[in-house]
């Protein structure tokens, strides 16, 4: 079975490496990771990805900004796109992420089981469409 | 008399209006004055005109002053008149028969002319009185509403400080966490069930997370609460969610718990989530401050316009010192570690969010109380 292709966009490399360990460990999954906001387009342009996961709060560029990027590249504007963030507190989120604003947030600290649950409603496209992500 | 006086709506007022330092019934006054009235007249007579008109000035200046224009006119003309009797009694025989008449008529007239003087005054220095006082009440509101303006820009300030401050937090602690979380998982993965020690490790860990994650996001909350979702509610239901939540942290201290609920509930408009955590920060904090073996009551009653709950505990109380810190943000006075101090500073900002008030106070009987109150019926828009 093919596995699936993540994204995970984070200026924290200790973050970026243990998701990739994590989720490449189950052996569905192939992680690539980018710790560089501006070099983000690029580097998603190269992978192909079936979901992104995005940093919010990063040096370079914000990832509010960074997203509207990604959404109006015509290879990437399909591509599930989720927020990783540790601004929303646990209060506005359920344990697997909610909408807020037309975007998918999954709060910070996030479990595997968080993550992988996540990555399969997404991109299964029931989520997608529900979203309109 | 009696009846004449209630026929002076001006001399009425004097009775409400007080009247400077004497304070002295329109009755007293007129009655007074007019005794005044006789006393000169007599002496008038006694002394064979010696007395002149103006002695009765003062009598009626007098009434008019204290009891109003109809008194003034009537001990003025009552003063005519003994002026008149005078006059008569003594019965000169020069001069026109008419003259002790016409004597009579002019200082009627002065008097007159005094009693509407002193009433014109009285009127002003009233109204002087009365636009004093509207002043002074209206600087007082003014004070006031400069006090709530300053309070209000010094909260606004505080929580705009409080808002970076916990946005920065948040970025710098759950990114760390979310770290910890991966490599908890990963540990979770690889270390076999049977390894015990080793899988307790991993628990403490993600304890640890978790406890830390708490603080931030409680941070995050205070700093910038989420709206509120409203809708038709039953309190009693969240409060015995709120109670399932706690009823192991009351077993262990062996807590008792009394339930007052009023037997009918209202409908309410509450965000149930958010009011749950009102309850539980309110409830847990009651367990902590009551003494292993205590007792918690948990009250609701009917006070229009408002549903009142009340949380009473058997502790200690709250000091005088701790009770103006109470719902400062991060005043706890839990043992480090136990308390971030902003779970009362939650819970009222929730319940404000409702349009509702919280307080906490000491019980006479020993013990705190905590307030909550809701108004019924009405939606707040978030």
């Amino acid at each position: 079975m093919k596995s699936k292709r993540i994204l995970v966009i984070d200026d924290e490399p200790s973050i970026t490496r243990t998701i990739k360990v994590n989720l490449e460990r189950s052996g569905a999954y192939s992680v690539c990771t980018e710790n560089h906001a501006d070099r983000a387009i690029e580097t998603a342009r190269r992978f192909g990805p079936d979901l992104i996961f995005l940093d919010v709060m990063m040096p370079e560029i914000d990832g509010g900004h960074l997203a509207a990027q990604i959404r109006s590249e015509r290879r990437l504007e399909k591509v599930p796109l989720v927020f990783l963030t540790a601004l929303v507190s646990p209060q506005e989120t359920t344990a697997n992420g909610a909408m807020i604003a037309g975007h998918f947030f999954i709060a910070k600290p996030a479990s595997l089981a968080a993550l992988t649950k996540c990555i399969e409603e997404f991109t299964n496209g029931q989520t997608q469409a529900a979203g309109g992500l | 008399m009696e009846a004449f006086m209630h026929e002076m709506p001006a001399a009425r007022a004097r009775l409400e209006a007080p009247a400077g330092p004497v304070r002295l019934s329109p009755l007293a006054a007129t009655l007074l004055a007019a005794s005044s009235v006789m006393l000169i007249g007599r002496f008038d007579y006694v002394t064979g005109d010696y007395s002149l008109a103006v002695f009765y000035l003062m009598p009626v200046g007098f009434a008019a002053w204290y009891a109003g224009r109809v008194s003034g006119w009537f001990i003025g003309l009552l003063s005519a008149v003994a002026w008149l009797i005078g006059d008569l009694a003594l019965s000169y025989p020069h001069g026109h028969p008419l003259m002790p008449y016409w004597n009579a008529v002019v200082p009627a007239l002065i008097y007159g002319f005094v009693v509407e003087l002193l009433c014109a005054i009285r009127r002003f220095q009233n109204e002087l009185e009365s636009r004093v006082r509207q002043r002074t009440a209206s600087l007082a509101q003014a004070n006031v509403e400069l006090e709530a303006a300053r309070l209000h820009f010094i909260e606004a300030d505080k929580m705009e400080s409080i808002g970076r401050l916990a946005a920065g937090v948040a970025h710098e602690v759950k990114n760390p966490l979310m770290t910890i979380t991966m490599v908890a998982d990963y540990l979770s993965e690889i270390v076999p069930p049977t390894e015990s020690d080793g899988r307790a490790m991993i628990d403490s860990l993600r304890e640890a997370v978790e406890r830390a994650n708490r603080v931030v996001s409680e941070m995050l909350e205070f700093a910038r609460p989420a709206p509120l979702s409203l809708q038709p509610d039953n309190f009693q239901e969240v409060a015995e969610r709120a109670l399932g939540f706690l009823k192991h942290e009351m077993s262990r201290k062996h807590l008792g718990l009394v339930r007052e609920f009023y037997p009918y509930s209202p409908v309410l408009f509450l965000d149930r989530n958010k009011m749950e955590q009102v309850l539980v920060n309110v409830l847990l904090n009651a367990i902590q401050a009551t003494p292993g073996g205590g007792t918690l009551t948990l009250r609701t009653r009917l006070q229009a316009p408002d549903f009142v709950a009340e949380i009473d505990d058997s502790g200690v109380g709250i000091s005088a010192e701790h009770q103006v810190k109470l719902f400062e943000p991060f005043f706890t006075t839990k043992p480090v570690g136990q308390g971030s101090g902003l779970g009362l500073s939650v819970a009222r900002q929730i319940v404000q969010l409702h349009g509702g008030t919280l307080s906490l106070a000491n019980r006479p009987e020993g013990g705190a109380r905590v307030t909550i109150r809701i108004p019924i019926r009405k939606k707040k828009k978030p």
